[in-house]
């Protein structure tokens, strides 16, 4: 209870900031160092955004790793050079590449000195970021944007309820394993069969592309009724081309962790809007800087609300409408609006 | 004369109110019907429209985007879930353009299909929201409309059960509401004008028995008081008679002075004539009383004012306890938090057990304590604390805070209840001590029969915290009323001793005591607490009823106890055996419990109260006569004050045994079986009690039964 009023405590400032563009000008600007993932995203635009609301003078230099773990180094020299005010990160891997996992941190090589906000993680405990949300204990903190596996399963049973569920992970990705984990507990409570297959390897233990058609087709064979298309960010690079084209032909439903993945052509899915993601990952970042509050006393956090979404052009493919209640608080996006970026 | 009077009057009151209700309660049954073909029904049908229009725009909606209306899904479920929230509906559905049902939720009507098709037919928009009344359902039905073009129809059936079900509660909470008026009036017109009224009457009563016996300085100050209670004006008939009385007895004493003074005038004389006078004078005066020599004495009918000041503030502050009884353990759940270890059930019974057991503790100590900072000071103290109690529990964040609170209501009610039976005791001689506690019973009943429904009704309507609230409201009420309680003469005060150690060791020792404790008393309390302020309230909700009800029931209890304790008190003076209504009242009160195993219905609820009403009440008088009966030699070394004292602390325990036994059983067998358990038990030990009693034997002889 106290828990929850604390979330909605915190969400309300946070919104009552976002709206209020209070004056909080200083003459120089906060500098800021984004690392991004795979290019500018729309939790760019709204971190940007939120800044530009709240009238605070930001000065932000981005750097895109572009899946490439080899770049690492060289923007970790930058950082060391530049000595922003803060570091931005995006994703599991960016975060952990510049901070480093719980235990084995490398203060020389990892930065620690340099207040970190993280965005996009989708299990910030499991990957070793930190060992609890509400305070990392580190010089970081960050926002989560997954609901939690039980109430995906929640609203996934309740477009259409299911028995045995299909899922697809990547052995080689820590983030993967977990959310796979973390599947097979919340069916054991809530009593259905999870069925996985993992992405083949080539022989530098990196999961390759070829064959993830085939996979679905396995899992369609073992009688799933959901293909659910967890946070996993190699299975993102092959969810528009290969994965949910094969699970439409199949007449498989697809539920989605992100949003993201609901732009890949997904059925369905409970996710966080990357835009508010931004904002709110911004809002953390303003707390650092102008609240000058330590980073370990900010909780890591989701935000309070997901939104529902259903693509409808995909449900009438697949000639799944959603429920009739779904169409009073679902959003429903139509072919126009899931083709935007 | 005074008690049969009284009685007569009361009687006459009774049943002209009961007249009067009666014909409200007639009068009000036959518009609450009426109203209802001109209130309820369209409240229902404009309810039906508005959710039928929100369900038509889902629906539209989704034909919107471009989904066939027959191949919608989920529609069904969404039908189910507006039902579970407006339970008035039995029935909802849509049919297509032809009438045919294509999703539906609830039992159709007979003849639904024909009459979907029959208005399928007519235009739409003519099917306005005019209800028809198919089977035992109201059916409303509502177009749907996209651009002009006929989709099909939504149907709600209203369910014509629950308009019955509504009026069933309406009309149930009348009659309670004016049963409890009719008590409330009694209570109000003894506060408005009992106490004069009876003291006027007891007065006047005193005077003519003095006057019977001769006594003719206290006919003369009791017809005083007489004239003094009369000075309020109420009952001029009466004071006009004492008037009279008072200038028979005046022109009496001077009659007696003019022949005191002839008499002595003669024996100055010295006559034998003289002497035989004198004689004669000294024989008459010793027969009657004139002259004021021992004007010492005080008659008491003046106490009886006093004693019956207690009466109104004693009413009131039970009252604010017995609200509760209904909903205790419903707000326990409602506040429930995980205890380790504990079952929920075991939970929920703590605050009653808790209350209970302050309540049987506190007591031996607070009699002496009350004695010596004064009885109204006790109450006072015992007033503050529970209102302080109540608005607490009103405002308790979870079940600990409940805890706390409840505890300090029940040293509240503990102080209040132990100050006013001795504020009885010193206001009572050994002649109308019994007619003192007859009255403090007599309170306790009402504020039994008012509490626990009105209660319900108030739990049921503003929620458990608010009729909290209420109760502190009612608690603080009683405060300033005993506020007005006279300053007693501390003198007067029966001191009560705590019970030693010693003595209750050689009360045990007594094996008729015993047992009657044992297997008499503490399992009457076991099932009363047990089923009344625990099971009852509790299993009422798991019924799906609302906490009106089990106040409804547990007013019924309280309405047979005042309607048989008296006619049981009549059995216990004719020649049955106290042993056999004992052990015969505690079989009836278990006979009920064993119908729960097999029936899940109120019926069989009201059929267990009322066994258990009149079980206890053939019982309850008996038992307490059965103290003095068994220890005879004790009372005469002990007190009868701390025989009883020992005897209720034992009996006490029951109360705290009943809720703790009663939710042991329920986590491990479910309600019904735990009623039935708990009956079992107390049929045991009635059968226990009766053997070791000797029921069975052969009467007793002659000189035993004056016992």
């Amino acid at each position: 209870m106290m828990l929850f009023l604390n979330r909605f405590l915190c969400f309300s400032v946070f919104q009552l900031l976002l709206f209020s563009g209070l004056e909080a000008a200083e003459a120089k600007p906060y500098r800021i160092y984004a690392i991004t993932f795979r290019g500018m995203t729309d939790v760019e635009k709204g971190f940007v955004d939120y800044f530009k609301t709240r009238k605070i003078p930001v000065d932000i230099v981005f750097r895109d790793l572009a899946r490439d773990a080899n770049k690492m180094p060289g923007f970790l020299d930058e950082i060391r050079r530049t000595k922003p005010d803060l570091v931005y990160t995006w994703g599991t891997s960016v975060t952990l590449g510049v901070v480093g996992s719980v235990g084995k941190v490398e203060p020389a090589k990892h930065i620690t000195d340099i207040p970190v906000v993280f965005t996009l993680v989708a299990a910030p405990v499991l990957a070793g970021i930190t060992n609890d949300l509400k305070s990392s204990g580190r010089n970081l903190t960050g926002v989560v944007h997954v609901a939690s596996t039980e109430a995906q399963m929640r609203a996934m049973s309740s477009y259409r309820p299911f028995h045995t569920l299909g899922v697809l992970y990547t052995p080689t990705e820590q983030n993967s394993l977990v959310t796979l984990a973390e599947l097979k507990a919340v069916g054991a409570k809530s009593g259905f069969k999870v069925i996985e297959r993992a992405f083949k390897l080539d022989a530098d233990k990196k999961p390759i592309a070829n064959g993830a058609d085939v996979l679905v087709r396995e899992l369609k064979q073992e009688g799933v009724e959901w293909l659910y298309l967890p946070p996993d960010s190699f299975l993102g690079t092959l969810a528009q081309k290969t994965i949910i084209p094969a699970a439409m032909e199949l007449g498989l439903p697809t539920f989605a962790a992100t949003e993201q993945l609901m732009q890949a052509g997904a059925l369905t899915g409970l996710v966080s809007r990357y835009y508010s993601i931004g904002q709110f990952t911004a809002y953390k970042a303003e707390q650092i800087l102008v609240g000058k509050v330590p980073p370990a006393r900010i909780p890591i956090e989701s935000l309070s609300r997901f939104s529902f979404q259903v693509l409808l052009p995909a449900a009438k493919r697949l000639n799944l409408p959603p429920p009739l209640s779904l169409f009073d608080y679902a959003e429903i996006l139509t072919a126009q609006e899931a083709e935007t970026p | 004369m005074n008690q049969a009077y009284l009685g007569k009057m009361y009687w006459r009151l009774t049943g002209l109110v009961m007249l009067v209700m009666l014909l409200v309660l007639g009068g009000l049954s036959f518009f609450t019907q009426s109203a209802f073909e001109q209130r309820l029904l369209p409240d229902l049908v404009q309810k039906a429209v508005t959710v039928g229009a929100s369900t038509r725009s889902l629906i539209l909606r989704a034909v919107d985007y471009g989904i066939d209306y027959s191949n919608l899904y989920g529609v069904s479920s969404t039908f189910a879930e507006l039902r579970k929230e407006n339970p008035e509906f039995a029935y909802i559905a849509a049919t297509n353009e032809r009438g045919v049902v294509l999703f539906e939720s609830g039992e159709r009507a007979p003849g639904a299909d024909q009459y979907y098709s029959q208005i399928a037919l007519s235009t739409p928009t003519d099917a306005s929201a005019t209800p028809v009344l198919l089977g035992a359902q109201y059916v409303v039905s509502l177009p749907l409309m996209i651009d002009d073009k006929a989709l099909g129809m939504l149907h709600f059936g209203i369910d014509q059960a629950y308009i019955k079900g509504v009026m069933r509660e309406v009309l149930l909470d009348v009659l309670v509401v004016l049963l409890v008026s009719v008590f409330f009036t009694f209570e109000l017109l003894h506060f408005v004008v009992g106490n004069k009224l009876e003291a006027q009457f007891g007065a006047l009563a005193e005077t003519v028995d003095f006057l019977g016996s001769g006594n003719f300085v206290h006919a003369s100050r009791s017809s005083a008081d007489a004239r003094k209670a009369a000075d309020y004006g109420l009952v001029t008939g009466e004071l006009a008679l004492s008037q009279k009385i008072d200038a028979a007895l005046s022109r009496l004493f001077e009659r007696y002075r003019e022949l005191a003074l002839r008499v002595s005038a003669a024996a100055k004389q010295g006559s034998t004539l003289s002497q035989q006078i004198d004689t004669m004078f000294s024989a008459l005066s010793g027969k009657y009383r004139f002259a004021p020599e021992d004007s010492a004495f005080l008659p008491s009918a003046i106490e009886a004012p006093y004693l019956e000041r207690i009466r109104t503030p004693l009413f009131v502050f039970l009252l604010a306890e017995e609200l509760t009884r209904s909903f205790v353990p419903g707000y326990a759940n409602y506040l429930l938090v995980d205890v380790p270890f504990w079952a929920k059930q075991i939970v929920i019974g703590l605050p009653i057990v808790l209350f209970m057991a302050i309540v049987a503790l506190a007591q031996p100590y607070l009699g002496p304590w009350s004695y010596r900072i004064g009885r109204k000071n006790a109450m006072l103290i015992g007033a503050v604390l529970a209102t302080v109690g109540f608005m607490g529990t009103a405002l308790a964040g979870d079940l600990y805070a409940l805890l706390f609170w409840r505890s300090l209501c029940a040293l509240g009610y503990a102080m209040v209840f132990v100050a006013a039976q001795g504020y009885v005791l010193d206001h009572t001689g050994e002649h109308n001590r019994a007619r003192g506690f007859a009255l403090f019973v007599g309170v306790f009943m009402v504020a039994t029969i008012c509490g626990p429904p009105i209660g319900g009704i108030l739990a049921d309507n503003i929620g458990y915290r608010w009729s909290f609230l209420v109760s502190g409201l009612v608690a603080l009420v009683s405060i300033a009323i005993i506020m007005g309680l006279p300053q007693e003469r501390q003198s007067d005060g029966l001191r009560e001793l705590p019970l030693s150690f010693a003595d209750f060791k050689r009360l045990i020792k007594n094996q008729r005591f015993t047992s009657l404790s044992l297997f008499a008393a503490i399992p009457a309390k076991i099932i009363l607490t047990g089923f009344c302020f625990y099971l009852i309230p509790l299993y009422i909700l798991s019924l799906g009823n609302s906490p009106a009800m089990a106040g409804r029931l547990l007013m019924a209890y309280a309405v047979i106890m005042v309607l048989v304790v008296p006619l049981a008190a009549r059995f216990a003076d004719l020649n049955i055996r106290r042993e056999r209504l004992v052990a015969l009242g505690l079989c009836v009160s278990a006979l009920g419990g064993f119908l729960m195993p097999f029936f899940d219905s109120i019926w069989a609820l009201f059929v267990l109260v009322v066994l258990l009403g009149f079980g206890q009440s053939l019982s309850i008088a008996a038992q307490g006569a059965l103290v003095s009966d068994f220890c005879r030699s004790e009372e005469c070394n002990l007190g009868e004050g701390a025989v009883y004292g020992a005897y209720r602390l034992l009996e006490r325990t029951g109360n705290v045994l009943g809720p703790l036994l009663a939710s042991i059983f329920l986590v491990l067998f479910g309600y019904g079986y735990t009623f039935a358990l708990i009956s079992l038990l107390v049929l045991l030990a009635s059968l226990v009690f009766a053997l070791a009693s000797g029921v069975f034997r052969a009467p007793r002889s002659p000189e035993k039964v004056e016992a």
